[in-house]
C-alpha cells in the first residue's frame, strides 16, 4: 500500500527527496532513459529507500513514442514489420526483457503490451499468453511478473463490460496487475467521464479481489482509485500537466512545461502562482490545507510567495505535489474509506462553490472544480455496485 | 447387443477381470461393472471410436492421472484394445456402488441446507484441486456426482469434457455453444466464450447442481418458466430467480447466490475463498 514514482524525464532527483518518504516504489521509464541510465539509477533509488522497482517495457505507442526504447536490447529491430500474434516473437522479446530486468536487479517486470486498435478477445488472449510466457520465464527467480492491463475508459461505461473485462484479466491468475487507464482528454484536464470512472473503480475493486493492483499514471484522481481498493498508485512530477493519452510521450523531452503549480488537496486542483496569491489576498485560508498537516514543501512555497517578488519555485512545486499525493495515497486504505473520500469531495465542491459566490476566477479557463461532481457521482455509483454485489 | 459390450467381455476374460454387467452409456462411451480377482469393483469404460475424439479421450485420461483428491474419482489404468479395423480406448476407474446424486434426487428427496453445505465443501475441494492443475471439468451435474460405499460424501466423476487450460482448446470458436450439459452450464459455456472458461465455470455449475438439489428446480427457473427458459436466462446473464434467491437467503445459503453470478468476476475469486465462505 504505497505511492510509486512514475519515472519520466529528469525525475531521478526527486527520488529520496525530503517529505517524499511515502513513495516506496518506482516504475522505470525506458522511453525516457537508456539502459545505462536506468542501471545507474536503480542502486541510487535503493539507497534512497525505494523498496519496489518495476520495469515497465512501455511498448504502448512505439510507433509514435519510441524515445530511448531503441537503446534497450529487448526492443526488437523488427518491431514495425513483425506479426504481433506470434508466440515465438514475444518469447524472444521476453527473453531479452528478463535479461535486462536481471541486469538492472528490478523487483518486478510488467508484460509488454501494445495499445490496440480494437480491444477484442484476441487482444486479451495475446495479453494473457504474453503474461504466461513472462511468468514462466521468471519462475524460480526473485523477480515477479506483473500483468499489464491497458484499459480504455470508453470501454468501461457498461457494468457488464467491466465484469467481463475483470473476468478475463483475472483468468490470467496474475498476483500483480499494472493497470493503466487510457483517456483522450486534453493536457491538464481532469477526467470528468463519471460512467467511465465508476467503471474503472469497479474494475480496480474486482481485480483487487485476487491481485495486488498498481494503478499507473494517476494524479489527484488517486482518491478514487484508492477508495476502490488499489494497492498502489503511481504518479510523476509532470502529472499536473499530462495524463495518459496517446500523445503522452510526445513532448517528454521538453520536460512537460516549466510553469510551477501549487497542488491544493482542499480543492483537488492545481493552482497557478497568481491563483494562490489571489486566494491569500482575499484571506480565503479555508481553501488551503493547514500547513501543519500538509507538506513541508507547501510551507517552503508559502514563505517564498510571501516575498516580493517571489523567487522561482518550479522544483518545489513538483515536490509539493508529490508530497501531497503520497499523504493522500496513505490516508485512503480502501473501500472502507469511501465515505471519507466522499466527504473530501463534497467539501472540495463546497469550496469551489464559495469561490464562485465570491466571484473568484482562476487564471486557467475551466479550472473551476467542475470535475468534482462527476467524481462524486462515480464514487456513489461505485459504492452502489459493490453494495449490490 | 452393442459391439462394445462384447469387446468389454472379451477384454475382461483376457485381463483376469470378472465382467459383472453393463452400467450405462454416454454420448461417447459405455461403462461396465467389473471386478478384479481379489474382488475389487471397478468401472471399465470403453470409448466408442466412431463417435469420440481421440484428443478429448487423451485429455480425459491425462486429467484423471493427475488427480489426487479423495473427492475425485480414482484412476486405475487405460490403454487401447483392437476393435475391428481400428482400436478402442479403454479406461478403468473406481466403481461407485452407491449410485449418483441423480439417483438420490429421483427418489424425490431434496437435500437439506446442512447437506448442501457438506456437499459444497467436498466438491469445492475437488474444484480446488482441479484449479491447481489448471483443469476445468465442464460437466458437473447430478449424473456425474457419485457416492462410495459407507461414505456419504460425494465424489466428482467423468472427465470426458475436461479442458486443460495449459493446452490449446479443442472447441472451434465458431460453435455457438461450448461443450457441457445445458441444464448445468455456465453462461460462458452456453455462449462458447472460451476466454472466460476457468475454475469459476465449474463453480457456477456446482452452484446450479446444489441449487437444483435444494429446491428441486433450476435456480434460474422462476414460477411459470420452463427449464428451457431457465437455460436461456443463464445464457442471457440474468440473475437467479427471485424464488431461488429468497429460499437461499432464508436458509443461510447465500454462498450459492455468489456462485451463480452471471460473470466469473462476480463469483468467488479463488477456491480458497469459496471454501472459507462455506465454513
Amino acid at each position: 500500500m504505497s505511492a510509486y514514482f512514475q519515472m519520466g524525464h529528469d525525475s531521478e532527483n526527486l527520488v529520496g527527496a525530503v517529505d517524499l518518504e511515502e513513495f516506496a516504489g518506482a516504475i522505470l521509464s525506458p522511453v525516457n532513459r537508456g539502459p545505462q541510465e536506468l542501471a545507474s539509477f536503480v542502486p541510487k533509488a535503493r539507497l534512497a529507500g525505494v523498496k519496489d522497482i518495476i520495469l515497465d517495457p512501455q511498448f504502448y505507442f512505439p510507433r509514435t513514442a519510441r524515445g530511448k526504447l531503441g537503446q534497450h536490447v529487448y526492443f526488437p529491430q523488427d518491431f514495425d514489420t513483425t506479426d504481433y500474434s506470434s508466440d515465438s516473437w514475444w518469447a524472444e522479446v521476453i527473453d531479452a526483457l528478463v535479461a535486462e530486468g536481471k541486469q538492472l536487479v528490478v523487483d518486478g517486470i510488467a508484460t509488454p503490451v501494445i495499445c490496440p486498435k480494437v480491444w477484442d478477445d484476441k487482444y486479451w488472449v495475446r495479453c494473457i499468453s504474453t503474461f504466461d510466457q513472462l511468468k514462466a520465464k521468471l519462475e524460480r527467480t526473485k523477480t515477479r511478473p506483473l500483468f499489464t492491463a491497458f484499459v480504455n475508459i470508453n470501454s468501461l461505461h457498461d457494468p457488464h463490460d467491466v465484469l467481463r473485462l475483470a473476468s478475463i484479466i483475472s483468468e490470467s491468475r496474475a498476483k500483480d496487475v499494472l493497470l493503466i487507464l487510457v483517456t483522450e482528454i486534453e493536457p491538464r484536464r481532469e477526467i470528468t467521464d463519471d460512467a467511465g470512472l465508476s467503471g474503472f473503480m469497479h474494475l480496480v475493486y474486482l481485480l483487487g479481489q485476487t491481485s495486488a493492483v498498481t494503478v499507473s499514471y494517476t494524479c489527484s484522481d488517486v482518491v478514487l482509485y484508492k477508495a476502490a481498493g488499489a494497492t498502489n498508485c503511481a504518479t510523476g512530477k509532470f502529472f499536473n500537466l499530462r495524463r495518459f493519452t496517446s500523445s503522452r510521450f510526445d513532448d517528454s523531452e521538453q520536460g512537460g512545461g516549466q510553469i510551477p503549480y501549487w497542488f491544493e488537496p482542499n480543492l483537488l486542483a492545481f493552482l497557478r502562482e497568481a491563483d494562490v496569491l489571489r486566494l491569500k489576498r482575499f484571506k480565503l485560508d479555508s481553501m488551503f490545507v493547514d500547513t501543519g498537516a500538509g507538506s513541508i514543501w507547501t510551507a517552503h512555497i508559502e514563505q517564498n510567495l510571501a516575498q516580493s517578488p517571489p523567487g522561482p519555485w518550479l522544483a518545489e512545486s513538483w515536490r509539493q505535489y508529490l508530497s501531497s499525493f503520497g499523504k493522500i495515497e496513505k490516508r485512503v486504505a480502501g473501500v472502507q474509506d469511501t465515505s471519507t473520500v466522499a466527504g473530501w469531495l463534497k467539501d472540495a465542491e463546497n469550496r469551489w462553490k464559495q469561490l464562485e459566490e465570491r466571484g473568484i476566477i482562476m487564471d486557467e479557463e475551466r479550472n473551476d472544480g467542475r470535475w468534482i461532481r462527476p467524481w462524486r457521482q462515480a464514487l456513489q455509483e461505485f459504492r452502489l455496485r459493490i453494495d449490490a454485489a | 447387443m452393442d459391439p462394445l459390450d462384447s469387446l468389454a467381455a472379451e477384454f475382461c476374460s483376457a485381463n483376469d477381470l470378472t465382467f459383472v454387467g453393463f452400467v450405462g452409456a454416454g454420448a461417447f462411451k459405455r461403462a461396465y461393472h467389473v471386478t478384479t480377482g481379489s474382488g475389487v469393483a471397478l468401472a471399465l469404460k470403453i470409448v466408442d471410436p466412431a463417435t469420440s475424439s481421440v484428443d478429448r479421450t487423451v485429455r480425459e485420461i491425462e486429467a484423471l492421472q493427475q488427480c489426487r483428491s479423495p473427492r475425485l474419482s480414482r484412476y486405475h489404468s487405460s490403454g487401447t484394445i483392437p476393435f475391428g479395423d481400428t482400436s478402442a480406448t479403454y479406461l478403468i476407474e473406481e466403481f461407485f456402488t452407491e449410485g449418483t446424486l441423480s439417483d438420490m434426487l429421483s427418489k424425490g428427496e431434496l437435500l437439506c441446507a446442512g447437506t448442501i453445505i457438506t456437499f459444497a465443501r467436498a466438491l469445492g475441494e475437488a474444484l480446488a484441486e482441479l484449479s491447481t492443475l489448471r483443469l476445468v471439468h465442464r460437466d458437473i451435474k447430478p449424473d456425474n456426482i457419485m457416492f462410495r460405499k459407507d461414505d456419504p460424501i460425494p465424489v466428482l466423476t467423468d472427465f470426458g469434457l475436461v479442458r486443460n487450460l495449459g493446452r490449446s482448446s479443442l472447441t472451434p470458436s465458431w460453435q455457438p455453444q461450448g461443450p457441457g450439459t445445458p441444464m448445468f452450464s455456465s453462461p460462458e459455456q452456453l455462449n462458447n466464450e472460451k476466454i472466460l472458461i476457468g475454475w469459476r465455470t465449474d463453480q457456477f455449475a456446482l452452484g446450479l447442481v446444489l441449487g437444483f438439489s435444494f429446491t428441486g428446480r433450476h435456480p434460474f427457473r422462476a414460477n411459470g418458466m420452463s427449464d428451457y427458459d431457465a437455460i436461456c436466462a443463464v445464457a442471457d446473464r440474468k440473475q437467479p430467480s427471485r424464488e431461488f434467491v429468497e429460499a437461499a437467503k432464508a436458509n443461510d445459503l447465500h454462498q450459492l447466490i455468489t456462485m451463480l453470478h452471471p460473470w466469473p468476476a462476480g463469483r468467488f475469486p479463488t477456491p480458497e475463498k469459496l471454501l472459507t465462505a462455506l465454513q
